[in-house]
């Protein structure tokens, strides 16, 4: 099914025949003019998360009883057991792990003791995913509900929802803004076009509660008609002027060279798009709503001449224009929502090639004329030019297309094969029909369709991506759009016929800001010279490499994580190397290698570093025995190869007892209840644990009692949890000599 | 007064758009077509390119 096309009317010949301004590039600097040319004459036109500690851990094995049924105290023996095996390395201090409930048997959720920042609980997650017994780890994410804005009118805002939201009513011309939203930057801040200047050249703007909190100070381009003298096409009775409002574009004379027509408004429908207020319960949510608008008047009664909005292109990008005082709001997207026939002038396209230069995005719309053709400005090189579709994803009837249109959004109306509902989205406008109505008397929303309203939502999502990387260039915010954008639907316009002339598909916003997230992040690797053990007091090279994904690496550099105060002597700078001097003593570090490219995506390595050493061994400590109410002292003791400092861990102390874990008392002053009771102790150098004993203490009745008090009263026993949270440290075999306890 | 004596039309200097490129209005004496004093305006040595200042308007 065949698209008809009104082919554009050349304007040129219209144009001629009152041979009106001219703009002349000359190879001269005017100086050599005489100033007599100087005279006006007729006839002229013109992101901080907040500390979390909740992880999931998935076991290998299931934590089930005898019976076969999961066992919350087998899981938390599981969970317990991990951060027994060795301290959890963070920062040179250890992490504990509390067990807190149980999602399948072999996945648990666990708590770290204190919370913990994203990259120091990751930090964790990675080091427990090393353990063999661990399947996965990872951090127990919060997550949020789709952000959707409050404002009253926003359920009718069907271009920017989620196409495939609502499977029974989907909308596929949709631009799926509302998921775009719910992402974050690297700076955890949600993605909403915050921080980004978008110029709007157009009709200026109108007062509007919905619109003025996202309004920066603009300017008016639009000067005085040459031919006479007086402010028709500016229509606000002055020239230039730093004031951007809009007094009204009505036209009452039919021979002005556009219909008698009501005010347009159309530079306040333009801007509501791309930054009406969201969430503010008033009216709609702009595409990009935390973007701030420039409004540059450009176009008054019966449009604007080129080289003002040449002008106000160079104007909004930061970049100097004769007689008007440097914007310093530079914009970053600059949204043009018009247009004429004809091929790209030579003023648009330096004015288009300045502005680029400068890193400002342009964007144009194709223009509404049902034509196999575009006009200036989306013709011009370098410009992103939009034409439109329907809700039902159809090339819109009035939307011109044809090679080197980029892409395509909401433009509203009827489609060029699936005709749909002609649905409509509002924006901001006023009632007025001439001048504006005061506001927010005067408020209003109005529905449009045209290209000129899917312009503008290429700009927000342009906005949207220049927030999350703020460099990004008008080169990658072309092909980020484009090759993120969704086919058209089957059976509409452009399939059927050339869809090459469509462009790269509809936009969508989410995808867009996906692939710019995920576009190649850098990769890294780490690694220690010498290889573990390093000799006690041996000089360590630590290396890191990275490799740039889409983006160049910015910086790159060594951490220490754990272990002893290492001074890090740098070597070189790429491969970033390090050097220091290990202890001469059992130490065990832990080093991060981070780099960074310039989205801010990073790359992280852990790289342990462990000094040569034995571990200690414990000194075996025979069973002991103590009656009911006596008291019962013993000392552990262990020997060590390396002559380091031994201290030692212990579980199952009973109640009452005390153990000093850096002299190896054990102390027990009228033990009680009669009964048996295991401790296991285990001798560390502070980098391995030796062997570990079971002791068993025996609580007798007096003998006077008839002898033998309960056999095992279970009280003093370590419960289940607890030996699963020793059973990291090896089992030594059970001395069973006893050793008569003296009362005190 | 010297593009009117080279062009033979009336000329009005209106402002500068860059640094090289400049408005200025035309009226050609009297009934002769635009094109030819373009034509005519082209043919200037030190003049790069000349193209009318078109008006664009909102699509809509």
């Amino acid at each position: 099914m065949l698209k008809i096309k009104r082919w554009a009317v050349v304007a040129m010949a219209s144009a001629a025949a009152m041979a009106s301004v001219i703009t002349v590039a000359q190879s001269t600097a005017p100086s050599d003019r005489k100033p007599t040319l100087r005279a006006v004459l007729p006839n002229a036109h013109q992101a901080g998360e907040a500390p979390m500690n909740r992880l999931i851990i998935k076991f290998k094995d299931q934590a089930m009883d005898k019976s076969g049924a999961l066992s919350a105290a087998v899981a938390e023996g599981q969970v317990k057991s991990l951060a027994a095996a060795g301290p959890l390395a963070l920062a040179g201090k250890g992490v504990n792990l509390t067990y807190l409930r149980s999602i399948t048997p072999e996945s648990h959720v666990a708590l770290t003791d204190e919370k913990l920042s994203r990259s120091d609980l990751s930090a964790v997650v990675r080091q427990i995913a090393r353990d063999p017994r661990v399947e996965y780890a990872e951090i127990d994410e919060i997550m949020y509900p789709h952000f959707v804005p409050n404002d009253v009118f926003f359920y009718t805002q069907w271009n920017l929802q989620d196409p495939a939201l609502a499977s029974s009513d989907p909308i596929p011309g949709a631009a799926n803004l509302t998921s775009a939203w719910d992402r974050l930057t690297t700076g955890l801040v949600p993605v909403s076009g915050a921080g980004v200047v978008v110029a709007v050249l157009d009709t200026g703007y109108v007062q509007h509660a919905d619109l003025n909190a996202n309004i920066l100070g603009g300017y008016d381009f639009i000067g005085s008609d040459p031919n006479n003298g007086l402010f028709t096409t500016a229509n606000d009775g002055n020239g230039r002027d730093a004031s951007a409002l809009d007094p009204g574009d009505w036209n009452a004379n039919a021979a002005a060279g556009c219909p008698v027509s009501n005010s347009s408004w159309h530079g306040t429908h333009v801007a509501g798009i791309v930054a009406a207020v969201g969430s503010n319960v008033v009216g709609l949510s702009g595409a990009a709503y935390g973007a701030r608008v420039l409004p540059v008047r450009v176009l008054g009664v019966c449009g604007g001449y080129t080289s003002d909005i040449a002008d106000g292109m160079r104007w909004a990008a930061g970049l100097a224009v004769t007689g008007v005082t440097t914007n310093t709001n530079i914009a970053k997207v600059i949204n043009l929502s018009l247009g004429s026939s004809g091929t790209c002038l030579n003023t648009f396209q330096q004015a288009v090639n300045a502005v680029r230069a400068a890193g400002s995005v342009v964007i144009a719309s194709t223009g509404n004329d049902a034509a196999l053709s575009i006009g200036q400005p989306a013709n011009c090189n370098g410009v992103i030019a939009v034409t439109a579709h329907t809700k039902l994803g159809d090339n819109a009837e009035y939307a011109n297309v044809v090679a080197g249109t980029a892409i395509s959004a909401p433009g509203g109306g009827y489609g060029s094969a699936i005709p749909g509902d002609g649905s409509r989205f509002a924006s901001t406008s006023n009632t007025g029909l001439t001048s504006p109505g005061a506001s927010p008397g005067a408020d209003t929303y109005i529905g449009e369709v045209g290209t000129s309203f899917a312009a503008p939502q290429v700009a927000a999502v342009a906005a949207l991506l220049s927030q999350v990387k703020p460099g990004i260039t008008p080169d990658e915010v072309l092909s980020v759009l484009t090759n993120s954008a969704r086919a058209h639907p089957a059976g509409t316009y452009c399939p059927n016929n050339n869809s090459s002339a469509c462009g790269a598909g509809l936009l969508d916003a989410d995808a867009a800001v996906a692939l710019l997230q995920n576009a190649s992040a850098p990769t890294s690797t780490a690694s220690a010279s010498p290889a573990n053990p390093v000799p006690r007091g041996s000089t360590v090279n630590l290396t890191g490499v990275a490799t740039a994904g889409a983006n160049a690496i910015s910086t790159s550099g060594w951490t220490q994580l754990s272990g002893p105060v290492a001074v890090l002597t740098p070597i070189n700078a790429n491969p970033a190397t390090v050097s220091f001097v290990a202890a001469n003593g059992a130490a065990t570090y832990v080093f991060k290698f981070t780099a960074t490219d310039t989205l801010s995506r990073k790359t992280e390595n852990w790289v342990t570093v462990r000094t040569s050493n034995t571990a200690p061994v414990l000194v075996s400590i025979p069973a002991q025995t103590v009656e009911v109410g006596h008291n019962l002292s013993f000392t552990a003791a262990a020997t060590d190869a390396d002559f380091d400092t031994v201290s030692y861990a212990v579980n199952g102390v009973p109640s009452g007892a005390t153990f000093n874990t850096t002299t190896g008392v054990f102390s027990w002053s009228n033990a009680q209840p009669a009964g048996n009771y295991t401790l296991l102790i285990a001798p560390t150098d502070g980098a391995a644990y030796g062997q570990a004993q079971e002791i068993t203490i025996s609580v007798a009745a007096p003998a006077s009692s008839g002898g033998g008090g309960p056999a095992s009263s279970g009280g003093g026993a370590p419960d289940w949890t607890d030996l699963l949270a020793l059973g990291a440290l090896a089992l030594a075999g059970i001395a069973l000599r006893r050793r008569q306890a003296t009362p005190d | 007064m010297e593009l009117q004596s080279q062009v033979h039309a009336r000329f009005g200097y209106i402002g500068p758009v860059s640094g090289l490129t400049y408005v200025y209005s035309v009226q050609p004496v009297r009934d002769e077509p635009v094109a030819q004093v373009l034509a005519r305006l082209r043919s200037l040595p030190g003049i790069r390119s000349v193209e009318l200042d078109q008006k664009m308007k909102i699509q809509q």
